[in-house]
């Protein structure tokens, strides 16, 4: 597939053979800066209006699938679905009105009672008929945490064509943790949703030119967080070039010290695969699974260096970054670029050529003045079910991310990196 | 068929659940106290007795029938009732034995190669006893910790358990209507859920040892690809639902005796999750929406219907959308707990 897969990120991700990320080209005005640190992308309400819709969404390769997606109404598709932020205690309306050609449905995993209104009965939920059909669900989001809203009709189809999406119920307790638990308080400037996915685009495409959709064959080639495969996946919430998946996945911390709080990563699984997530860099605290905190106080949590999501899951998990290197902008990391006889090739054109610019050798353009210009330092976040870790055979890419440490507020490069 | 000639002592804690009943009744739901469901049979529990439980099981080649798609051959577990081997049956017959209970499993083996049963769990030598086509042979342990087993075939294992040469195996604690010995244990209803899978072209080939596994390794959907995603060898609509009332608290036994890993996820409430692999974690118990249940595992949840109106239709099924039959919706792993 190669030589025809460009990549339109001009990023140096040499090191990704190994555990860190020396060094990533930043050009001093051109490109947008990845994703700040900030506060969830949410859509906040009570009552949210989607509609079932096609659309298209961009691979890191040069292709693109077709899609079905839930969009806000009125809206544009985009893939996935709205992020529903709901507090506690709410009574949350979801009005869906179908556009696609077959009937739909929502159910919302985790929440009891849901009751429905118009549309007609189907297996799993009230469906909004094809073509203009609508119905309207209704719950009470009666317990925090991080929940999937998904298609209840041939979901064997519908989920996996993107009709999927994420939904945040804030503790009573406040919007700066993650349940009703003073051990859940996390920064609400650092919460990350990483909501996971797995296609085939062979069937997608068979739904674009009204095919048979055979699940039988189902062969997943690409990986999605967020709806986007890796590299975009670090790219901004919004940008331009991604017009239809408006959501980045480049988790953002400090070094923690004593009085820093840990970020908040909701993660969640909306792919038919299980799928093991590797962080790296430190462990994450697993504190919660599918909106239930694990035991008072999170005692019951745990700490993992590989999280296995499965299908339908959800955890939250609390990240610092303990900086046990050491590191600071005087005494920085010590990164060896691997040497290009460690490095794997699997043709001429992948990942690494030995320049910041894929594929082909250049010098580093006028106005790119540090590899990491802040300072910062990355490492990999990725599914370890490492034939994920890629686009349609082409790595690094798929189901992964990076995580950035900025320097100390203060410090680096110039010294006020952006982001709080 | 051979009639048996072996001694044997039945005793009536041992409940045998056939699939073939599955077809008229919910035959694997079983009742503990309080129950309202369909009741098989209590189980007597005997304190402090270490009773002798005999099972004569025999294994065969037999068919099922599946969604749209009669007279699967399968290879698999019978009862013989003291009359001759039952027909073959997918899954096995559940086998009841009380903790504590010193468990003797006779097979007689009507397939044309050599079987073995191993039991995970138990305190016995795997694979100390294969049975030669034609023979019958002898297993005994000591079932000395209450929870949900499978017993499963331990020769050629990749045709003989693909074939169907599976079951599940409860044993239960001293105090009755509970998982394990812990009132936070308890139950109303409880529903064992063996799951497997069914590549039937497996199955159907003249003689499954021919069958290539691997097949041509650039057609993704060759060698073995299960088409058929089963609940107690059933998909659905063929699968029974889970009747239970409100403010019932419901165990489900899952038992994976498939050759995949299986998501099950339940709609309306929460599972919590209670033990893995007969491992009681009461006191870690978590709640869940979706549990991954890994090939050769078990997994106890216990869903509280408190809350829950009666009415309610709560779907349960498969999260990696195993819900077809040889691709066409609805189908495999989904049921329902109907709540009265």
């Amino acid at each position: 597939m190669g030589a025809t897969r460009r990549t339109r990120l001009n990023l140096l991700l040499a090191a990704l053979a190994v555990f860190a990320v020396a060094a990533v080209a930043v050009p001093r005005s051109a490109a947008p800066l990845p994703a700040v640190a900030g506060a969830l992308p949410c859509t906040n309400g009570t009552t949210f209006n989607l509609r079932a819709t096609t659309g298209r969404i961009s691979t890191p390769d040069g292709g693109s699938v077709f899609m079905w997606g839930f969009a806000k109404n009125p809206g544009a598709f985009q893939m996935p679905g709205p992020i529903l932020c709901v507090t506690q205690g709410s009574t949350v309306t979801v009005n869906l009105q179908n556009d696609l050609s077959e009937p739909v449905s929502i159910v919302f995993p985790g929440q009891t009672a849901v009751s429905s209104s118009g549309g007609s009965a189907g297996l799993l939920a009230q469906e909004a008929a094809a073509s203009g059909g609508s119905v309207s669900y209704t719950f009470l989001a009666s317990e925090p945490g991080t929940y999937l809203y998904e298609s209840g009709t041939s979901p064997h189809k519908q989920v996996q064509m993107g009709l999927y999406g994420a939904l945040v119920v804030r503790p009573t307790m406040g919007a700066s943790y993650a349940y009703n638990d003073a051990a859940t308080q996390f920064d609400p400037a650092r919460e990350y949703l990483l909501l996971m996915h797995d296609m085939d685009p062979d069937l997608h495409r068979a739904v674009e030119r009204n095919e048979p959709y055979d699940i039988t064959t189902k062969h997943d080639r690409y990986w999605t967080i967020n709806g986007r495969s890796f590299p975009d996946t670090i790219a901004a919430d919004g940008v331009a070039y991604l017009p239809s998946q408006p959501y980045g996945a480049l988790v953002r911390v400090r070094p923690s010290t004593g009085s820093t709080l840990p970020a908040l990563i909701r993660m969640a699984n909306a792919g038919m695969s299980n799928h093991p997530f590797h962080p790296h860099g430190n462990h994450v605290r697993v504190i919660a699974q599918d909106g239930r905190l694990l035991g008072a106080g999170a005692s019951l949590s745990y700490e993992q260096f590989t999280q296995t999501s499965g299908s339908g899951q959800t955890f939250d998990l609390l990240f610092r970054w303990t900086n046990v290197e050491n590191w600071s902008t005087t005494h920085p990391i010590p990164v060896t670029l691997p040497q290009m006889r460690n490095l794997v090739f699997k043709d001429k054109v992948t990942w690494y050529s030995g320049s910041p610019y894929l594929g082909k050798k250049v010098k580093l353009p006028a106005g790119v003045v540090s590899f990491n210009r802040c300072g910062e330092y990355y490492y990999p976040w990725h599914s370890h079910a490492l034939n994920e870790f890629q686009n349609f055979d082409e790595g690094f890419g798929g189901l992964a991310t990076l995580l950035r440490v900025d320097p100390p507020l203060g410090q680096g490069t110039p010294p006020s990196c952006p982001g709080p | 068929m051979r009639a048996s000639p072996r001694k044997t002592i039945r005793r009536a804690s041992i409940l045998l659940a056939l699939a073939l009943l599955a077809a008229s009744i919910p035959a694997l739901v079983q009742s503990g106290a309080g129950a309202t469901g369909p009741a098989i049979q209590a189980t007597p529990a005997v304190s402090g007795v270490a009773d002798a439980e005999t099972i004569d099981l025999c294994a065969d080649e037999g068919t099922i029938d599946l969604p749209g798609l009669a007279d699967v051959p399968i290879w698999g577990f019978s009862l013989d009732p003291g009359t001759g081997c039952g027909p073959a049956t997918l899954p096995g017959p559940m086998l009841s034995v009380d903790a504590g209970d010193v468990v003797t499993v006779n097979l007689q083996n009507n397939l044309d190669e050599d079987v073995s049963i191993v039991f995970p769990g138990q305190d016995l030598a795997p694979n100390a006893v294969v049975v030669p086509a034609a023979g019958s042979g002898s297993y005994t342990f000591t079932a000395s910790d209450p929870g949900t087993f499978l017993y499963e075939s331990g020769t050629n294992t990749s045709v003989q358990v693909a074939m169907g040469l599976y079951g599940a195996l409860v044993v239960r604690p001293l105090t009755a209507g509970r998982a394990y010995d812990d009132p936070a244990a308890e139950y109303d209803v409880e529903q064992v859920l063996v799951l497997s899978e069914i590549d039937p072209n497996l199955n159907s080939y003249p003689d499954p040892n021919d069958f290539d596994f691997v097949g041509d390794p650039d057609v993704y959907t060759d060698g073995y690809h299960p088409t058929y995603f089963l609940i107690n060898g059933e998909a659905y609509p063929d699968t029974n639902p889970i009747a239970a009332a409100s403010g019932d608290l419901v165990l489900l036994r899952y038992a994976n005796a498939g050759l995949s890993h299986h998501t099950m996820t339940l709609l309306g409430q929460h599972q919590r999750v209670i033990a893995k692999d007969a491992y009681p974690s009461v006191a870690n118990a978590y709640d869940a929406v979706a549990e991954t249940v890994p090939a050769g595992s078990t997994l106890d949840t216990i869903v509280t219907l408190a809350g829950v109106a009666g009415g309610s239709t709560l779907p349960l099924y498969n999260r990696q959308l195993d819900v077809t039959n040889d691709g066409a919706y609805p189908g495999g792993m989904l049921t329902f707990l109907t709540v009265s």
